[in-house]
């Protein structure tokens, strides 16, 4: 199952990622992917990346320039994809890392979004912590995912982004459901769905905000207001089969 | 093409038979595997071999479908495939990709092997759930026998799965000799103008007889 994270930047996208990586490696076996060149998410589940897949692009442009062959670009694809992989204690992670020279190969960008798409296969759960667009999950990562999680506060802005996200969303990847999840609500505001299948609130949580500054895993917190939103997502979502 | 280097691996493998550091089975003194592509994460994991120190050798010469393994493991790894080919009217360049492609889509379930053709390296992790169902280098042995052996050009194929440094580092030339004929194939069959006074492989072209013969017909083109 396949969940791709969402929104605009700023609105806890890689707190939710976070989150939905911590509960659902206690179901499955999880990939964790941050596809946001900005890298919060290895922050947040307490990784130290030292490869990504743009340095895996790279080593691979290598061997085009070479002039080697498909298979063998395939093949050490998927060699150097599995070697990019972080392995956490329940879960694997993959940064995309930042694109230097995009569009220059298309057939490899091609090729490497086969090589994810064919790894994740492997998983239970794949949690993509996305940029600010979905245009890239499909460009840089996936075809296709189960679930769109389209983020936000409870900003005007937010909102508007949210649902430029969604208007966009139908022809710019493939999923099978769309939800809205405003982050950091105060009370009890009044959400209407819209074009989005679902909406899920998640309160603003004190503990989030203390481990993002004083820098600990996200993966830590166990018991807060946010976290057991986000677990409801997930139940909701994913365990009751919506 | 390969016969210098075939016959250093064969003494090699008669030698640890002689031992008993070595043994000898049919491919069929093991199970057939199920197919599927899988990750095998740590936490899964009950063995991994090869990665760094890691040999694979995909050769043609004479084959009589055997399987050689070793019994010491370090976590080094070399797979040696040699191919008993049918060379009907089949090019050289033709059956080493043929032959490499059979390799690269091996896929077995609860295994992941990954291999880098260009500098001869294999990765193979197993995880806990196909050890304990009967997953073993035998296994993986007869899978790549069966897999090369499907190849309608191909008679019969040794499998020689070796898990120790010391057995590696006794071959260490063979290898070394066999990536350059590698080398000096591949690069004949992607470079049409040839300036063999410079080229790296220079040796190796004019020692093996079919590479000659490969480099003369591609200077007459």
């Amino acid at each position: 199952m396949k969940i791709a994270v969402v929104g605009k930047g700023g609105v806890g996208k890689t707190t939710i990622s976070a989150f939905l990586v911590s509960i659902l490696s206690e179901k499955g076996k999880v990939l964790a992917i941050d596809a946001d060149p900005a890298g919060g998410l290895s922050i947040s589940l307490g990784i130290r990346v030292r490869r990504t897949l743009e340095d895996v692009r790279n080593e691979i442009a290598d061997l085009i320039r070479q002039k080697y062959d498909k298979v063998e670009i395939a093949s050490s694809i998927d060699y150097k994809l599995l070697e990019a992989l972080h392995e956490g204690e329940k879960f694997l992670f993959l940064a995309m890392g930042r694109p230097e020279d995009e569009g220059c190969y298309c057939q490899l960008n091609s090729m490497l979004r086969e090589a994810i798409e064919m790894v994740s296969g492997s998983f239970d759960y794949v949690v993509i912590d996305g940029e600010a667009g979905v245009e890239q999950i499909n460009r840089r990562v996936m075809k296709s995912v189960e679930y769109l999680l389209v983020v936000t506060d409870s900003t005007r802005k937010g909102f508007q982004v949210a649902n430029q996200i969604r208007s966009v969303a139908d022809r710019a990847v493939k999923f099978k459901k769309c939800a809205l999840v405003v982050n950091r609500v105060r009370g009890q505001p009044d959400v209407e769905a819209g074009n989005f299948d679902f909406v899920f609130l998640i309160p603003e949580d004190e503990s989030v905000f203390r481990f993002d500054v004083e820098g600990k895993p996200l993966t830590d917190i166990r018991d807060s207001p946010a976290f057991k939103s986000v677990k409801n997502i997930a139940e909701t979502l994913l365990f009751q089969g919506l | 093409m390969f016969e210098e280097v075939i016959e250093k691996i064969r003494e090699q493998v008669l030698n640890g038979l002689r031992s008993g550091a070595i043994r000898e089975y049919s491919p069929q003194s093991f199970k057939s595997w199920a197919r599927g592509r899988d990750v095998v994460t740590r936490g899964e994991l009950a063995y991994e071999l090869g990665k760094q120190n890691s040999a694979l050798l995909i050769l043609w010469g004479n084959a009589e479908n055997r399987i050689y393994l070793s019994k010491e493991s370090d976590g080094s790894l070399a797979v040696i495939v040699i191919c008993d080919v049918v060379w009907d009217g089949l090019e050289k360049y033709e059956c080493f990709r043929a032959l490499r492609d059979a390799f690269y889509n091996l896929s077995l379930y609860g295994v992941t092997i990954r291999s880098l053709p260009s500098q001869l390296k294999v990765w193979l992790r197993v995880a806990r759930r196909a050890s304990e169902e009967g997953f073993s280098l035998g296994v993986l042995a007869r899978a790549v026998n069966e897999a090369m052996n499907s190849l309608e050009f191909v008679r019969a194929t040794d499998v020689i799965i070796l898990t120790s440094r010391n057995e590696m580092d006794a071959l260490k030339d063979a290898f070394l000799r066999a990536k350059k004929i590698i080398d000096a194939l591949i690069k004949m069959h992607e470079e049409k103008l040839l300036n063999c006074e410079e080229c790296d492989y220079r040796d190796v072209c004019s020692e093996i007889p079919e590479l000659k013969m490969i480099r003369d017909r591609i200077k007459r083109q």
